[in-house]
């Protein structure tokens, strides 16, 4: 059975100014055979950027990663779709 | 046993006027008065043209006008008016004809007219005969309306010269009462909106004179509204104990809600079990984008929208056919919400948000408060009744 990944983007102030809108395009420009198997959601904020993490953060399968940046975020995906396929 | 509270209804007024040929004033005058609980127009008509009939039609406006910013009832006002009105031994006319309506919010409309064209009332967009009662108040002829209006309803009121337009040139006779109200009734039901309704019909009469107005000529449209509320809330509440408090008020206040800010949708979501939809197609590097929630008309992110929310309101001046298109993002949709509204009210959160005493971020962003109040300051500019309140 194929779990899809689930990656929520938060698109808060804070996150947004340390480039969110740059991660979504990287999720949007993933190969149809990588997209299919995650679903995306947006958040308006985690209230994690309060101090515990540093924006831009995602949440991947509830787990959260800040300091997002493209490549490690493609990066993650493809090592993550590989596994599930 | 529920009862029904009627919607309170407010009046928007838009008139245009054309000189006559040659002249530099207009003979015709138009004065609106609001207060709290009704609207009143007045619209004169002074004898002849030019500097004089200006003068004319200005004094009657003005004592109209003052009397009824005063608070004086209609009647005694009109009688005031009337009495002062010296008649032109000549031509036994009065030296300025004038139309005066009154729209109480409840939707009471009590019309009186001196020597004007009828006005044209248009219910449920169809132009509705009124029968007026015929008074003589010391030797004058007046006629008295009083009619019931509802949201959408429009008034017009005209002096002769909109209806002569068009006399020995185009048509032989003018364009007269019946052709301009069933026009009037048909360009209403085209724009459903008294602004483009009035332009039009101004730019026929206009061309009806091929250029050359004979006469001073002035339309007044009146439409009317529901008044329109909206309900801000922004930034958490100071003490997390409150949270509850404020979002159930927030979530019975009546009018479009709006929800500026995060960390406050969270707070909302958390307490109402509702979700926060955002769409991904709406995301540009340029705002963040905005979400839905049910019962919630708008949700956005909040200082960076704020700001750009007054960028918006102060550049377009209060016209809003000047704000950037409604669906452009975040802030353009507020700033539409906000323009529509008559009453606003803000509920501030006093809770600060760590992240923005960061010395990295530009300062534009450094407190939602201070953006709320300047917004405010907008709209109480624009004449706009708004409440604002800390949590
Ligand atoms: S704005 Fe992204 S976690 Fe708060």
């Amino acid at each position: 059975m194929d779990e899809k990944i689930t990656v929520e983007v938060c698109v808060g102030t804070s996150c947004h100014l340390m480039g969110s809108s740059v991660l979504i395009s990287t999720l949007e420009e993933l190969s149809a055979d990588i997209a299919r198997k995650i679903k995306t959601k947006l958040s308006l904020c985690f209230e994690v950027c309060h101090g515990d993490k540093n924006p831009p953060v995602v949440r991947i399968n509830g787990d959260f990663y800040d300091e997002m940046t493209p490549d490690r975020l493609r990066e993650l995906l493809l090592k993550m779709a590989g596994e599930t396929s | 046993m529920s009862e029904r509270i009627a919607d309170r209804l407010k009046a928007d007024v838009y008139f245009k006027q054309w000189n006559k040929i040659g002249e530099e004033l207009c003979g015709d005058t138009v004065k609106v008065v609001k207060n709290h609980s009704s609207c009143s127009v007045v619209l004169s008509d002074g004898l002849g043209s030019g500097v004089k009939a200006n003068i004319l039609s200005t004094l009657t406006a003005e004592i109209i006008s003052t009397m009824l910013k005063e608070g004086a009832p209609l009647f005694d006002t009109v009688e005031t008016v009337i009495k002062t009105l010296p008649i032109d031994e000549e031509r036994k006319i009065a030296y300025s004809t004038f139309t005066i309506i009154q729209v109480h919010d409840n939707g009471q409309a009590y019309l009186v007219n001196y020597d004007n064209p009828s006005p044209v009332i248009i219910k449920n967009l169809v132009a509705s005969e009124q029968e007026p009662e015929e008074k003589t108040m010391l030797g004058r002829r007046l006629l008295i309306y009083h009619f019931q209006l509802g949201a959408d309803d429009f008034v017009y009121l005209m002096s002769d010269g909109v209806l002569y337009a068009g006399l020995g040139k185009l048509l032989n006779l003018g364009w007269g009462h019946e052709h301009a109200r069933s026009y009037l009734e048909k360009i209403t039901r085209k724009h459903k909106k008294v602004k483009p309704v009035v332009d039009n019909v101004m730019d026929l009469v206009y061309s009806y004179y091929g250029g050359e107005c004979g006469d001073d000529a002035t339309l007044v449209g009146i439409q009317v509204k529901k008044i329109q509320k909206v309900v801000i809330f922004t930034g958490p509440p100071l003490d997390p104990r409150d949270d509850e408090k404020v979002v159930k008020k927030f979530m019975k206040m009546k009018g479009t809600r709006v929800i500026c800010g995060g960390t406050t949708s969270n707070i909302v979501s958390r307490i109402t079990g509702n979700t926060v939809e955002i769409d991904i197609q709406k995301v540009n590097s340029d705002l963040p984008p905005v979400g839905k929630m049910k019962d919630v008309d708008l949700v956005t992110e909040g200082v960076l929208t704020l700001t750009r929310t007054f960028e918006y309101l102060k550049k377009c001046g209060g016209d809003e056919e000047l704000l950037p298109p409604k669906n452009l993002n975040g802030a353009s949709q507020l700033a539409h919400i906000l323009m529509d509204a008559d009453e606003c009210h803000f509920i501030v959160g006093r809770r600060l948000n760590p992240f923005y005493q960061n010395p990295n971020l530009p300062s534009s962003i450094s407190i939602r408060k201070n953006m709320v109040e300047r917004i405010v300051e907008l709209l109480k500019q624009m004449g706009k009744r708004v409440g604002i309140e800390y949590v």
